[in-house]
C-alpha cells in the first residue's frame, strides 16, 4: 500500500468518525436546545412585543419595539427589584467569604476542634431552601412562632421583625448566611487542606510569627480558591428566589421583592408577560455577564495557581 | 492573654455551633409533635413528643402521592440528565470533536442561567405542548436544567481517563458505542455516582419549577409543605413534620457521598 492510499482510508474513517461524537452529544444538545436555547430565544423575542397570556395562544400580539424595556426601566419596582438583587448578591458574597475564610483559618491553625465540630457546623447547607426559609419565618413569628413563645416566658410581646422592611431584609440575609457560608468554608478548607506546607515551614523557620505567615504566605496562596468561593457564591445569589419567597414573599412592601421575585410576580400575577420577559432578559444579561466574570477570574486564579 | 484570647474563641465557636445547630432543633421538636402538644406545651417541651403529626400528614395530607410524585420526577431527571451529560463529555474528552470545546463552553454556561429567567420561556413552552401540571413536564424540564450542571462534573472524570485505553479498545475492534458503554462508563463510575446524587438532589430542593409549572393535578412535596402556609395562619407543625421527611433523602444522600462533596461543589474550579 503506498502512502496516499493509507493517507486516504485514514482520511475517510476520519470523516466517519467526525459523526460518531455528534451522535454521542445529541441527546444533551437537544435538550438544552429544546428547553434552553430556543425558550430564551422566544422569550427575547416575547418581550418586544405586546403579547399577555391570552393573545399569545390566539397569535394577536404585535412588535413594539424596546418600549417594555422603556417601561421597564421607568418602573419604580423594577429599579428596586434590581438593586435589591445587587445588593443581596454583594452583602451575602462578602460576608460569608470573608466570614468563612476567617473561621476556615482559626479551626485549621488556632482552635483546632475534633472534626465532628466542623461537620456540625456546616449541616445547613444541606437544608433544602424552602425548609430554611419557613424554619427562620417560623422562628420569628411573633403570634404562633419561637418568637412568640421566647417572649411569652419574658411576659412580653413579641416584635413582628419580619414587618419591618430594612430589618426583613437584613433577616433574609442571615437566613443566607445561615445556609450558605459552610457553603463557601467547604470551597475555601478544601483549598486551604491542599495548600503545601514547605512554604509555611520555610517561613517559621525564617523567623515569622504564625500571624505574619497567615497574611504573607496563607493568603496569597488561598487566592485561587477565593476566588472561586466568589465566582459560585456569586451565581448562587443570583439564584436565590425559594427561601424568600416563603420568607417574606418579597414583603413587607417591596423591601425584598429581588429581581427574581418581581418577574415570577410579573408573569403570574399581574399576568404582564411581556414586562416579565423583558425583565427576565435583563436578569440573564446579569447571569451572562457573571458568568464572564467569573470565567474571568477562574483563568486567573489557575494562571495564579501555575505562577 | 493568650489563653484568655483561645477562651474566647472557644466560646465564639460554641455561639456559632448553636447558631448553625438551633434552627433545626427546632424545625425537630416541631415536627414531633402533634398540633395539639404543640399549642399546650410549645416547641421546647420534652412533653407530648410523639409522632401523630406524621400520622396525620399520610392519612391526610397526601404526603404519601406528593414525595411518590417528588421522587418519580427527581430520579427520572437525574437519571436521564446523567446519561445524556455522560455521552457528551465522553464525546468532548475522547473522541476526535472539533466543536467539542466550544459545546463544552456554552452548555457549561447554561448551567449559571438564573431558574428565574428561564421559568417564563419554559412555561410557555410546557404550555402549548400541554405538559404544565404533568410529570413528564417537570421531568424534562428538570433534566434539561441538570444537565449542564452534570456535564460540568463529569468532564474532569471522562478526561482523567488515559486516551492509551481507549485506543487499546479500539485495537481490540470495539466501536465508540462499545467503547463507551464496555470501558468508559464503568471507569468514570464514580463520577456517575456523584453527578446522579447531586441531579437528584437539584431536582428535589427545587420549588420554583414545581410552583410555576405543577400545581394541581401534580403535587411535589415542596408544593405540600408550603401548602401548610394558609391564609388562615400557617400551620407550623404539619410545616416541620413535613419538612423533616424532605430532608431525609437529603442527609442520607450527602452521607453516602460524604468526602465528595468538596469536589461536586468546586467541579470544573480549581484544576
Amino acid at each position: 500500500m503506498t502512502e496516499a492510499q493509507q493517507n486516504n482510508i485514514a482520511g475517510r474513517k476520519r470523516g466517519l468518525f467526525e459523526a460518531v461524537p455528534w451522535l454521542f452529544s445529541t441527546p444533551a444538545l437537544a435538550f438544552l436546545l429544546c428547553f434552553v436555547v430556543v425558550p430564551t430565544f422566544q422569550s427575547l423575542f416575547f418581550s418586544l412585543t405586546d403579547a399577555d397570556l391570552e393573545s399569545l395562544t390566539s397569535g394577536e400580539y404585535s412588535f413594539v419595539g424596546i418600549a417594555n424595556y422603556l417601561r421597564l426601566f421607568a418602573d419604580e419596582s423594577f429599579r428596586n427589584a434590581s438593586w435589591l438583587l445587587f445588593k443581596f448578591s454583594a452583602l451575602t458574597t462578602l460576608i460569608e467569604v470573608v466570614f468563612a475564610l476567617f473561621v476556615a483559618l482559626a479551626l485549621e491553625f488556632w482552635l483546632k476542634p475534633p472534626p465532628l465540630v466542623r461537620s456540625l457546623l456546616l449541616i445547613p447547607m444541606f437544608v433544602v431552601p424552602l425548609v430554611s426559609g419557613l424554619t427562620f419565618r417560623f422562628l420569628l413569628d411573633p403570634s404562633d412562632g419561637v418568637m412568640g413563645e421566647v417572649a411569652a416566658i419574658f411576659g412580653q410581646e413579641a416584635p413582628d421583625l419580619l414587618g419591618d422592611g430594612t430589618l426583613a431584609f437584613w433577616l433574609v440575609v442571615l437566613q443566607d448566611f445561615w445556609r450558605m457560608w459552610p457553603f463557601v468554608f467547604m470551597i475555601v478548607y478544601s483549598g486551604l487542606k491542599t495548600l503545601p506546607h514547605e512554604p509555611l515551614e520555610a517561613f517559621q523557620i525564617d523567623g515569622g510569627t504564625r500571624l505574619q505567615s497567615l497574611r504573607y504566605v496563607v493568603l496569597p496562596l488561598l487566592w485561587p480558591s477565593l476566588a472561586v468561593a466568589v465566582g459560585l457564591k456569586v451565581i448562587e445569589s443570583l439564584k436565590a428566589f425559594t427561601e424568600i419567597y416563603v420568607m417574606t414573599g418579597g414583603g413587607p412592601g417591596e423591601s425584598t421583592n429581588i429581581l427574581s421575585m418581581y418577574i415570577v410576580k410579573q408573569a403570574f400575577e399581574f399576568f404582564d408577560l411581556s414586562g416579565a420577559a423583558a425583565a427576565g432578559s435583563v436578569l440573564l444579561f446579569v447571569g451572562l455577564v457573571a458568568l464572564g466574570c467569573f470565567l474571568w477570574v477562574q483563568s486567573w486564579a489557575s494562571r495564579g495557581a501555575q505562577a | 492573654m493568650k489563653k484568655m484570647l483561645f477562651l474566647l474563641g472557644g466560646l465564639g465557636l460554641l455561639a456559632l455551633l448553636a447558631f448553625q445547630l438551633f434552627p433545626l432543633l427546632v424545625i425537630v421538636l416541631t415536627g414531633l409533635r402533634s398540633p395539639v402538644s404543640l399549642m399546650e406545651f410549645g416547641v421546647f417541651s420534652l412533653q407530648g413528643l410523639g409522632w401523630e403529626a406524621f400520622q396525620t400528614l399520610f392519612s391526610e395530607h397526601e404526603m404519601l402521592s406528593a414525595l411518590g410524585s417528588s421522587v418519580l420526577i427527581s430520579s427520572t431527571a437525574s437519571f436521564l440528565s446523567v446519561v445524556a451529560a455522560a455521552a457528551f463529555s465522553y464525546a468532548c474528552t475522547q473522541l476526535r470533536f472539533r466543536l467539542g470545546g466550544g459545546l463544552l463552553l456554552a452548555i457549561v454556561g447554561t448551567r449559571l442561567i438564573p431558574p428565574a429567567a428561564l421559568i417564563l420561556p419554559l412555561f410557555i413552552l410546557l404550555k402549548s405542548w400541554s405538559l404544565t401540571d404533568s410529570h413528564l413536564g417537570l421531568i424534562l424540564a428538570h433534566t434539561a436544567l441538570n444537565i449542564p450542571f452534570c456535564v460540568w462534573l463529569l468532564v474532569p472524570f471522562f478526561r482523567a481517563i488515559p486516551a492509551e485505553i481507549g485506543q487499546a479498545a479500539e485495537v481490540d475492534g470495539m466501536t465508540p458505542f462499545q467503547k463507551f458503554r464496555l470501558v468508559f462508563l464503568p471507569l468514570a463510575l464514580p463520577g456517575l455516582m456523584v453527578a446522579a446524587v447531586f441531579s437528584f438532589l437539584m431536582s428535589w430542593n427545587d420549588f420554583l419549577l414545581s410552583l410555576v409549572l405543577a400545581g394541581s393535578a401534580v403535587k411535589t412535596a415542596p408544593l405540600l409543605v408550603n401548602g401548610f402556609m394558609t391564609g388562615f395562619g400557617p400551620e407550623w407543625g404539619s410545616m416541620a413534620a413535613a419538612s423533616l421527611l424532605m430532608l431525609v433523602p437529603v442527609f442520607a444522600l450527602s452521607w453516602l457521598l460524604q468526602g465528595r462533596i468538596v469536589g461536586g461543589l468546586t467541579a470544573g474550579g480549581v484544576k
